[in-house]
């Protein structure tokens, strides 16, 4: 019996949700760096 | 609040058990070192809850250097070892983790404490009073943001980078959407320090709860043997 396929095409939906996700998490990742950094050197307002 | 620490606690260490399984499985390095990243996380949550019953300045040094220092940077080395396919350099960084983290170790634990541990409130959260109770040296701030950085990076960056990789293949969507659940999991516990700032103090433990289900849940997705296509697509 053939094996299952690990390919896939994505739907509508998900081709516009992933890259959407994407960039989102890209975007929080940069931002909280910045924070992280800023925060734990105390530069940011208490 | 503490009930929200207690339940991450048994959540990360249900979690990291899973990874040691497959990691003795599999007896790939990079499981080995999310797990042990997992069981910081874990010990870091267990003293958060610790704190909310008692103040202890063991377990104030043993929740800094577990959940504010460490946790993060043996998680994301644990997806350099996964990534980085160049011969030599991800032992190479695993040997200078290790040292950081004893240093780390060291510098915690020679951190005095101040007079301000006699007046610790127990009704707030650690990361609320600890600034003023650890004398925290240059060096100890410094690591903290380094190994923070570096985590953070490594693992968001790298689950975000594998996501894409299998997204722009088009190959086991599971895959796809696992990394992207542990990149958007790993994120929260990172921006918990923000939350408190912000006065949002039940949001800390929250996220810490919610991080630790979310990378937990897109660990499972992205491990799952994909033995049909999934529902939501097409088989080419």
């Amino acid at each position: 019996m053939k094996p299952p396929s690990r390919r896939f095409k994505p739907t509508s939906k998900i081709e516009k949700l992933v890259p959407a996700l994407l960039i989102l998490l890209l975007l929080a990742l940069i931002a909280t760096l910045a924070v992280i950094g800023l925060s734990l050197a105390g530069v940011t307002p208490q | 609040m503490a009930y929200l620490s207690i339940f991450s606690t048994v959540i990360t260490f249900i979690f990291a058990v899973a990874v040691f399984v497959r990691y003795a499985r599999k007896k790939r390095i990079y499981l080995l070192l999310w797990g042990v990243g997992l069981v910081f996380y874990g010990l870091g949550t267990l003293m958060e809850a610790l704190l909310l019953f008692q103040f202890n300045g063991g377990a104030l040094k043993l929740w800094y250097l577990s959940g504010a220092m460490l946790t993060a940077a043996w998680l994301g080395q644990g997806t350099i070892n996964l990534l980085v396919r160049k011969r030599g350099v991800a032992p190479a960084l695993n040997l200078f983790l290790l040292l950081i983290s004893l240093v780390a170790l060291a510098v915690v634990l020679a951190a005095p404490l101040t007079a301000a541990a006699s007046t610790y409130n127990i009704t707030r959260p650690a990361s609320e009073q600890y600034q003023a109770i650890l004398t925290r040296s240059g060096l100890m701030i410094f690591l903290t943001i380094f190994l923070n950085i570096y985590g953070t990076l490594a693992l968001v960056g790298g689950a975000l980078y594998s996501a894409y990789l299998f997204w722009r293949k088009q190959v086991l969507l599971n895959r796809v959407f696992g990394n992207l659940l542990i990149a958007g999991g790993a994120l929260l516990p990172a921006m918990a320090g923000s939350f408190v700032k912000a006065g949002l103090v039940d949001w800390l433990y929250l996220s810490e709860l919610l991080g630790s289900i979310v990378m937990f849940l897109g660990f499972l997705m992205a491990t799952a043997p994909q033995t049909a296509p999934a529902s939501s697509t097409q088989p080419v």
